[in-house]
């Protein structure tokens, strides 16, 4: 059946109550072709897989021919991949020392462009050895590949402990030609400066070596590709973002589950996904987390014979091959799956893409949307709008959403949180000599690391002077080391971090992989081992905590009018109390939970609403508590438009201060130690409130509503909220800060 | 300024955060009281030390001496010690009784060689078919014995008692055994190197040492001129740590030097010939238990680093002083390790 046709049969569905918000069509778009200089043995390879150069990539192949740095920030599918290969490949040919270093943000990324590049080398009848290089390879292979692949890919984790054995990898980087990062959108906020700062590192081993590699990096469409490149690598580099692939007619559709109250937003999307599925639209669903991945395939399965799948982190490399395997023959007909899916694993085309909650991201929004599309076919995308400010504004507003621009990735190379671990890397690796970029770029951050004895200054240069590994000191992004172990029948199941682990294999607990239910039945965090087993039930749980936070110490403090507005440190606790168990939407009972709360420090920007508005709430028969609670709720919702992040990097805090001393709301970074977002609030926190006034004052609603002031991520079970009283306090605070 | 100060303390913490794993590697509580007791008379020490030589002088308190190189300043120490190295009374045709040696030659050929009656591979040099050959493995052995090692180790693993063997037709004075102290195990400087060999009656101990950091380069060279002047290294693992980490320390700042020496590394033997005899092979174990050495008041080897930065950041000589005593020692048992070595691999079978 034709998708416009399905679309149409969504409407006889029982389920249906006018859920369509908006339906936007995306015009087919012809291709172009271009022509490029390279080794005819690279011609005939490209006659042989039938392959025509689209001008967007001839363009890039001769402007790396040419010898320049180049980023290619063309969408999903449209062949950035043969773009910087075949240069690559040229040189291999004709350069027989020639390496290649291809970097992606994931082991599963470099696994699967392995393939790829072996296809390319075995058909050119080459033998480059390309090898991944990773903390999966065996110790004993190691040093082989070091010596004799001429390709090796990794990731910017393994990269960061490697650097200092540079002695290993003498041969490899003295003949170092390219350096290729993709995905490199990836990169940003404190992850992607930290791999920043790891590329400054790399750039003076290379020159230490005596090599001067060409960078060329690939992206997925973001605002600022030429500014993001130049600060993660420090050059400048030529822009190619023009896209002359096909690509075919694609309609977009806008779901808003609100209209029919009585099934909620996941529940819809099963019902959806299993509604495409059953009309042979082989459909890939992305949900917002591991559980809702599995909980979705789980229920879609139940409602069509196809094949459907769940897809997330934590399954093994092997699973999770299988399943990519079964969405390129087409034998596997429905996946919903993480964001896992949606960075360049190759998946081939799909018919439908359902993107089950908005992202956080329109850049994420347009690389989950671009899974959609199979050669000359019409494609089909679904926004599944959740109960949140967020995704509601964009469902009553799509110009908002399809004219937006994409996303900046912004990188921070003066923040010394950042900088000065590197640098005490970068001194274990060579030392830091005088006149270097490095040393006059960060002279006062070395100075600092001079006087505490972590770097020694010797006639020879800076010299690491510690007696641990200075990588140690340095975590590239904020995933929580502590693994958890979950274990079946004596076999490893998966693995998760602790936090997820407190919320999903706690004892008791549903833990859903692949389609099966296991529970729960012992939980050891001693030795970080949850034992389950299999047992099909009709429940799942649902773990419910509540927070405490402590401020530590006041960093910073400003006026902004009468408002005193604070910046530090706090310690938050996370602790789980209960869990309940849940059939689709329904509570069917609640549990106690004995687990020692989660702890972390971590930076937090604060504010004080004083007594006297809390007082007036408080008389003309409001909640205070509640008001304070919705507002902390309101800001949070917002926070993604002013820090690129997601609503989950984030939490919030509010309290009704005792003794009547007015009451604090707090926005802090949900990540040890701090990650700048708390930060970024306290400068813009005035311009953040009068938006959060203009969210809650306009929005239609009595007494708050997913629109507004209901929070998805809310460990109180959005209790107690009171949005006349946050209308009230934020017009007070309005006129206090004059917004 | 306030802000970096912060944030470089920060990243000193990782050190204290890994001593405590160290002393607290704690979930199984029955093992750890060894090692924690060791770390806590250690670290009392560590204490006393630094009360006793509170505002005294290293230079004045030891008979080290400051020398200047191309590289800067570094200290040396020379100590003439009453102690003779005991080496194999090898003999070339014991050796080239391994007519395996010849390339082409395998146990079958060998035993037919045999008997016809050529013994060793010097006889075999009169042979029609392997006489080239053989002739090629005795010039190795008469030569430079560098060949004979690289012949060696073509055929043989590094334990097989044809290395102790070969260290016999070295001469006493080539042998040089060392030892070496630094801040970490991978690529954190090294500050002490220990070096010992035959004199001219007796053995003599050398000490390479940085005063601080800052002297990390100069000492490593000055080290690396009295190796060069020696032809065979001898070590207690120094195949896997020592001798690779003093190559990278030099290539650290630029020096891209290898040690082309023949190295017969003790602890390889140690592991295959008193393994069964001992708990397990740390040196200090192997002291106690085969060579009847009792240290008092030992920094333990993973203390050292600790000890070294008290002595940096007190300026205080006094945790130095049981860092080269301990070097000092290890390098003396190292001498009376090969001896054992040879008892029992050499003669211990016959």
């Amino acid at each position: 059946m034709e998708i416009s046709r399905i679309v149409e049969s969504l409407k006889d569905q029982d389920w249906y109550e006018g859920q369509i918000e908006h339906l936007e069509l995306l015009p087919e778009r012809k291709a172009e072709y271009g022509q490029a200089n390279f080794d005819e043995r690279i011609k005939s390879f490209l006659e042989r897989k039938g392959l025509d150069l689209f001008s967007h990539q001839s363009r890039a192949i001769k402007l790396i021919n040419e010898g320049r740095d180049v980023i290619i920030t063309t969408p999903t599918a449209s062949g950035k991949t043969l773009a910087f290969n075949v240069p690559v490949f040229d040189r291999m040919l004709n350069d027989s020392d020639s390496r290649a270093l291809y970097i992606y943000p994931t082991k599963a990324l470099s696994q699967d462009q392995l393939e790829t590049i072996k296809d390319m080398e075995a058909d050119l009848g080459l033998d480059l050895e390309p090898r991944v290089y990773d903390g999966d390879t065996p110790r004993d292979q190691r040093p082989g590949i070091r010596k004799r692949s001429r390709i090796i890919l990794t990731n910017p984790y393994g990269l960061h402990h490697y650097l200092e054995w540079h002695h290993k990898w003498k041969d490899f980087f003295s003949n170092l030609d390219f350096v290729i990062m993709d995905e490199i959108h990836s990169y940003r906020g404190v992850f992607g400066s930290n791999v920043a700062m790891l590329v400054r590192r790399m750039e003076r081993i290379f020159d230490h070596y005596g090599s001067d590699p060409q960078f060329i990096l690939s992206s997925a469409t973001i605002a600022n590709p030429l500014e993001h490149s130049r600060k993660l690598v420090g050059r400048e580099f030529s822009l190619i973002s023009e896209d002359s692939s096909f690509r075919g007619r694609k309609k977009f559709l806008f779901w808003n589950p609100l209209t029919n109250p009585d099934n909620s937003a996941h529940n819809q999307t099963s019902k959806l996904m299993a509604h495409f599925v059953n009309h042979d639209l082989q459909t890939l669903c992305f949900t917002l987390s591991r559980r809702l991945a599995e909980l979705i395939s789980e229920w879609c399965s139940g409602r069509t014979d196809a094949p459907v799948r769940a897809y997330r982190a934590g399954y093994r490399p092997e699973e999770r091959r299988e399943i990519e395997e079964g969405l390129r023959t087409g034998e596997i007909r429905g996946v919903s799956a993480t964001n896992a899916l949606e960075l360049g694993v190759d998946i081939g085309g799909l018919d439908a893409v359902i993107i089950s909650g908005y992202p956080g991201t329109i850049t994420s929004s347009w690389q989950q949307a671009g899974r959609a599309g199979r050669g000359r076919e019409d494609s089909l995308v679904v926004l599944v709008g959740f109960e949140n400010p967020l995704d509601q504004f964009f469902l009553k507003h799509p110009r908002e959403f399809f004219d937006r621009e994409h996303e900046h990735a912004i990188l921070d190379l003066d923040n010394p949180n950042i900088t000065m671990g590197h640098l005490a890397c970068a001194a274990t690796e060579l030392p830091i000599r005088e006149g270097e970029d490095l040393r006059q770029t960060y002279s006062g951050e070395i100075d600092a690391l001079i006087d505490n004895d972590v770097v020694q200054d010797t006639p020879n240069g800076a010299v690491f002077s510690g007696t641990y590994r200075a990588s140690g000191a340095v975590k590239l992004d904020n995933i929580n080391e502590t693994t958890v172990k979950i274990i079946h029948n004596g076999k490893l199941l998966e693995t998760m971090d602790l936090a997820q682990a407190y919320r999903e294999a706690h004892e008791n607990a549903t833990l859903l992989h692949q389609g099966k239910t296991y529970i729960v039945k012992d939980f050891d965090l001693e030795e970080g081992v949850a034992e389950v087993r299999w047992k099909e039930v009709d429940y799942f749980t649902q773990a419910i905590s509540e927070s405490d936070l402590e401020i530590t110490r006041q960093l910073e403090k400003k006026k902004a009018g009468d408002v005193v507005v604070s910046f530090g440190e706090v310690s938050v606790s996370e602790h789980y109390s209960h869990y309940k168990e849940k059939k689709y939407d329904r509570v069917l009972d609640v549990h106690p939970l004995e687990l020692p709360p989660l702890e972390f420090d971590t930076e937090c920007s604060w504010f004080h609403v004083p007594e006297s508005i809390l007082t007036n709430v408080e008389e003309k028969g409001l909640g205070a508590r509640g008001g304070l609670h919705a507002i902390e709720h309101a800001i949070i919702s917002l926070t993604p438009f002013y820090a690129m992040c997601d609503r989950w990097d984030i939490g919030g805090f509010s309290a009704r201060n005792p003794l009547e001393e007015g009451g604090s709301i707090f926005i802090y970074d949900a990540y040890e130690g701090g990650i700048g977002i708390a930060d970024e609030v306290y400068e813009l926190l005035e311009n953040l409130l009068e938006r959060t006034y203009e969210l809650v004052m306009d929005c239609d609603c009595e007494e708050g509503c997913p629109s507004c002031i209901y929070s998805p991520k809310c460990g109180n079970d959005n209790d107690p909220l009171d949005k006349e009283a946050a209308v009230y306090i934020l017009e007070k605070l309005g006129e206090r800060f004059v917004y | 300024m306030g802000k970096l100060e912060r944030i470089a303390k920060k990243i000193g913490k990782v050190r204290k955060a890994s001593e405590a794993n160290l002393s607290g590697r704690g979930r199984n509580k029955n093992h750890s009281s060894p090692y924690e007791s060791q770390h806590s008379i250690a670290s009392q020490l560590k204490e006393d030390l630094l009360n006793e030589y509170s505002g005294k002088d290293f230079l004045s308190e030891t008979e080290f001496e400051r020398i200047s190189t191309d590289y800067g300043e570094t200290l040396h120490l020379r100590e003439a010690v009453d102690k003779s190295l005991v080496t194999p009374d090898s003999s070339r045709p014991e050796i080239l009784s391994d007519l395996k040696l010849v390339y082409g030659i395998g146990s079958v050929r060998e035993k037919e060689l045999k008997e016809k009656g050529y013994d060793t591979v010097e006889e075999l040099v009169d042979h029609e078919k392997w006489g080239e050959k053989a002739e090629t493995v005795q010039d190795l052995f008469r030569g430079e014995l560098a060949g004979a090692y690289d012949l060696l180790r073509r055929w043989k693993s590094l334990s097989h008692p044809s290395f102790l063997r070969l260290s016999g037709l070295f001469e006493k004075k080539q042998f040089a055994i060392v030892d070496i102290e630094t801040l970490g195990l991978s690529n954190q400087p090294v500050f002490l190197l220990g070096l010992a060999h035959t004199g001219n009656s007796g053995m003599v101990v050398h000490q390479f040492l940085a005063e601080d950091l800052d002297q990390e380069l100069a000492t490593l060279i000055n080290f690396s001129e009295h190796l060069d002047e020696r032809e065979l290294i001898l070590t207690y693992n120094g195949k896997n740590f020592d001798i690779p980490y003093i190559e990278r320390r030099l290539a650290y700042y630029g020096q891209r030097k290898k040690f082309p020496h023949p190295h017969l590394d003790l602890y390889l033997f140690t592991r295959k010939v008193l393994g069964h005899r001992t708990r397990d092979c740390k040196l200090g174990t192997i002291e106690q238990s085969v060579l009847g050495v009792e240290r008092d008041l030992d920094v333990p080897s993973s203390m050292v680093p600790d000890f070294y930065s008290a002595y940096r950041e007190e300026k205080n000589p006094g945790p130095l002083l049981p860092i080269l005593a301990h070097n000092r020692q290890d390098l003396l048992s190292l001498a009376d390790l090969y001896r054992e070595l040879i008892e029992e691999a050499l003669h211990g079978n016959k």
